[in-house]
């Protein structure tokens, strides 16, 4: 999937978009641990966290993450904005709940952005 | 210190702990050093993982410590010199999901006891050496896969 059409499906909210909208999305990681997504998140996922903390945004771009949604209508501040968009983060919010924002990526198909899976 | 003569990099890097504002800077850097050295994408990521984890290991539990990063056409050595409170039992700290974390750590998204495990299998060497009260070292090894080494 698109994150344009990931944004449709969770009726979220794009808070930092770049050029990386079109490229397409087949995997996701849901955790609001950054020590799980290091050991065990494949490159190139969508990375759903409640968590809000600037090191969401570094993690993601150390390590090719697509981009960032942000479950459980948590709004990131600006800070956390400022330091996606000098490193080229998509950053989206949701109000959906991470149940229910797994729910709907997991029947459109989307794969678990787990390693080795 | 490896004093291989086809050593192709090396530079050295500050961290300081407790420097949450920081944490992820000098990964960035080695990030930005790599890619500038046309290393594949697939291997930054890896390297990535390795210094990250150990990278916030120091911003969580040391006072500071200096990394040097050296390439070679064969392969990328990381070490990571701490100055700090050391760990008692390595092979425990070795262990999944082992973790001395503190509340605050955990809420900031660390401290799931995975970050020395995910170091020892995401790189081809890892040698700890720690001393209690003093500090502790990582050794570090990514083999470049695919380049072999030419005979000097």
């Amino acid at each position: 999937m698109r994150l344009t059409e990931i944004v449709a499906l969770l009726a979220a909210e794009p808070l930092v978009l770049d050029e990386g909208m079109d490229r397409e999305i087949t995997s996701v990681h849901a955790s609001d641990l950054i020590s799980e997504v290091l050991a065990s998140c494949s490159r190139g996922a969508l990375w759903l966290t409640g968590l809000l903390d600037p090191q969401i945004v570094n993690t993601a771009e150390l390590f090719d993450l697509a981009a960032v949604v942000f479950v459980g209508n948590r709004r990131p501040s600006e800070g956390i904005l400022a330091l996606a968009r000098e490193e080229g983060i998509p950053i989206v919010a949701t109000k959906l709940t991470m149940f229910e924002t797994c729910g709907l990526l997991y029947t459109k198909g989307m794969l678990p952005g787990t390693r080795g899976r | 210190m490896a004093t291989d003569g086809s050593m192709l990099f090396r530079r050295t890097f500050q961290i300081t702990g407790s420097d949450f504002q920081n944490a992820g800077s000098v990964s960035k850097e080695i990030k930005k050093t790599l890619k500038q050295l046309s290393i594949d994408g697939e291997l930054i990521w890896r390297v990535m993982i390795v210094s990250y984890e150990a990278e916030m290991n120091v911003v969580l539990y040391a006072h500071e410590c200096t990394v040097t990063l050296e390439i070679s056409p064969t392969a990328i050595h990381l070490v990571f010199d701490d100055r700090g409170p050391g760990i008692p039992d390595v092979p425990l700290a070795m262990t999944e999901g082992y973790s001395t974390a503190t509340r605050e750590m955990r809420e900031r998204g660390f401290g799931a006891g995975l970050g020395l495990p995910n170091i020892k299998k995401t790189c081809d060497q890892l040698e700890v050496t720690s001393t209690v009260g003093v500090g502790t070292k990582l050794d570090i090894r990514i083999i470049i896969p695919g380049v072999v080494s030419k005979a000097a």
